[in-house]
């Protein structure tokens, strides 16, 4: 259906066209009935009128003297005009034209015939007034029925002013007070969903909030050192190492900008052990990789995502482990296991670090966000002062 | 004057910490949130350049707190919070300045000295006093129309001074303004330091009252 209609309109107009047919065919009925108690009551008067006329013309009255009803036509058989109506010998006979009832006495017969045309002309008189009563009946129906349907969609009316006036930026919930049961369940869905995108825009403002928090402050202290150079005072080395940290917190965050922007992930055979070395030559520092003495760990996923996951995992135990990092491949898993100072905790949260940390924040957030992409299951856990992230690989691999 | 630096990242506070330092200034940098109500409560600074972002909890319910209890220590709020609300609110919550990350150590330090100015009562920079024209603003004295070069210590020590408006300060409250809880001080450094003041801005101009301190005259 194209164009806009409305609830309270299409109600109205199938209830009225129920009660219009309904009314119509009531009507029809009623009329059918009228015509059929009309033309018994005037076929009651015209043998009653027979039967008069016959007992006159009995006593001597002549035929002109006997009173007649409206519309009636009399013969008499002595009469040597022929009737306006074919002659029958019934008591009661009826042709398209004419309605005649016929006396018979003594060799004596009357027929008076009452026109076809007068009798309708009777009935129309009768239904005329019939319908017109009950036109201005079926108006107030339809007016009835007009604001009963609008006071009824009164509160759906109302809901749906208050959701097309709010501000667009209004996330408060919609009231439910005096709502029907059958619209209660819509505010409530909406109100779920004003909801999520309070919580979303919420989760955005932070992320933006702790994004530039993140970036201004190394570009403050990059600032800070070149003033410091500028003034014969500081190294290019301190300008460097902001950079660097600029740097890396600007990686993390296009990273996670690239594992958030639901790009399908690809699925195409990927060998962990050479992935795995790879990743790792990129480090400056040596780390132990356990590929269990095979040359090939062969699964199905996306080489780009699983080596931003690795790298994020080896750059975080890197930081903030205190000892060697082993990475290890297995027939469907790959880990990467440190060691950390005691009470050491795995921080999830976006932006979420311990103090003194130089680290961005963002890296399980990144490694989380991917392996939900590429449907691994991470398990972390802490124990003592031993760190273990552990990603495991829905299918075997291949080869 | 002496500065307390509140700022949890350790590369930008040291940088700007020896930044204020080279400009003459006394600075404790901490960070956290905690380190900074201990510092706060025991020296008494000119004024404070404060991050909001701390690990400990807000920068902003330590400046209402301290301006609850009636502190009135002149604050910069220096933070990569860069909207107007984030600025309203720093500033009704008592701050007077804001700064945002990333800003030019110059400028920190010229808004520093601004909000100690007008703590002091001496919204002017230009000062004159007996011969000379003291520029607050830029760091400058001269007497007439020639420039006295000061050190950066010499000018903490006139600075602290003028903000004086001829108050004796003693050599315990001039020690607290010139140095930071972690700087070496030798016990006549104020001694040596108002000597040199003397030789260059004149010996009349400061007065020595005896058991008391030192006060323009």
């Amino acid at each position: 259906m194209t164009g806009s209609w409305t609830l309270a309109g299409r109600l109205v107009r199938r209830i009225l066209a129920i009660v219009v047919t309904g009314w119509s065919l009531a009507m029809a009925l009623g009329l059918w009935s009228l015509a059929h108690e009309i033309d018994e009551l005037l076929d009651q008067g015209l043998e009653a009128r027979a039967g008069y006329a016959l007992d006159l013309l009995g006593a001597g009255v002549p035929a002109e003297e006997i009173p007649l009803g409206e519309g009636d036509v009399l013969w008499v058989d002595e009469a040597s005009a022929p009737a306006p109506w074919p002659a029958d010998a019934a008591a009661r006979h009826s042709t398209l034209s004419w309605h005649v009832h016929r006396a018979e006495r003594d060799g004596l017969a009357v027929e008076i015939g009452q026109s076809s045309a007068f009798r309708r002309e009777e009935f129309w008189e009768s239904a005329g007034a019939f319908l017109v009563l009950m036109v201005p009946l079926v108006l107030i129906v339809a007016l009835t029925v007009i604001l009963t349907v609008r006071a009824a969609l009164g509160p759906a009316r109302r809901l749906a002013r208050s959701i097309a006036t709010r501000d667009a930026v209004d996330l408060t919930p919609l009231s439910v007070e005096g709502l029907p049961g059958e619209l209660r369940p819509v505010a409530l869905s909406m109100n779920d969903y004003l909801a999520r995108i309070a919580r979303l825009h919420m989760a955005e403002r932070a992320f933006a909030a702790n994004a530039a928090h993140e970036l201004r402050t190394p570009l403050a202290t990059a600032r800070a050192e070149t003033t410091a150079l500028r003034d014969g005072h500081g190294t290019v080395a301190q300008v460097d190492r902001a950079l660097e940290r600029l740097t890396r917190i600007v990686d993390r965050l296009l990273q996670l900008a690239r594992a958030e922007a639901g790009d399908v992930a690809r699925s195409e055979p990927v060998d962990l052990v050479a992935l795995a070395r790879h990743v790792l030559a990129e480090f400056p520092t040596s780390i132990a990789l356990d590929d269990g003495d095979v040359p090939r760990r062969t699964v199905r996923s996306d080489a780009d995502l699983l080596a931003i996951l690795l790298r994020n995992l080896v750059a975080n135990a890197l930081e903030h482990g205190t000892g060697n990092v082993r990475v290890r491949v297995g027939a469907a898993h790959l880990a990467v296991e440190n060691r950390a100072a005691e009470g050491a905790a795995l921080r999830s949260g976006r932006f979420d670090k311990g103090h003194a940390s130089q680290g961005t924040g963002l890296g399980l957030t990144i490694v989380e966000t991917i392996a939900t992409q590429l449907g691994l299951v991470l398990d972390r856990s802490v124990a003592e002062d031993r760190v273990l992230v552990a990603l495991r690989f829905p299918a075997t691999p291949t080869s | 004057m002496r500065i307390l630096l509140v700022e949890d990242a350790a590369d930008l506070g040291a940088a700007i910490a020896d930044h204020l330092r080279r400009a003459g200034h006394a600075v404790d940098h901490v960070t956290t949130r905690d380190e900074a109500e201990a510092a706060w409560d025991v020296a008494d600074y000119a004024s404070v350049l404060l991050d909001l972002g701390l690990p400990d909890g807000s920068g902003l319910d330590l400046l209402r707190a301290r301006r609850r209890s009636g502190d009135r220590t002149p604050v910069v709020i220096a933070t990569a919070y860069d909207q107007i609300s984030d600025r309203i609110a720093g500033l009704d919550a008592g701050a007077d300045d804001y700064v945002v990350k990333p800003y030019d150590p110059d400028e920190v330090e010229a808004r520093l000295r601004a909000v100690a100015r007008r703590a002091d009562g001496l919204a002017a920079s230009e000062i004159a006093i007996g011969p000379l024209v003291i520029d607050r603003a830029r760091a400058r004295v001269r007497r007439g129309d020639v420039e006295i070069r000061l050190t950066s210590r010499e000018w903490a020590v006139l600075d602290a001074l003028v903000s004086a408006r001829g108050r004796i300060l003693s050599r315990t409250a001039l020690e607290e303004r010139l140095f930071a809880f972690d700087d070496d001080i030798a016990g006549n450094a104020v001694e040596v330091y108002i000597s040199r003041l003397r030789s260059k801005i004149g010996r009349e101009l400061i007065e020595t009252r005896r058991g008391l301190g030192y006060a323009l005259s």
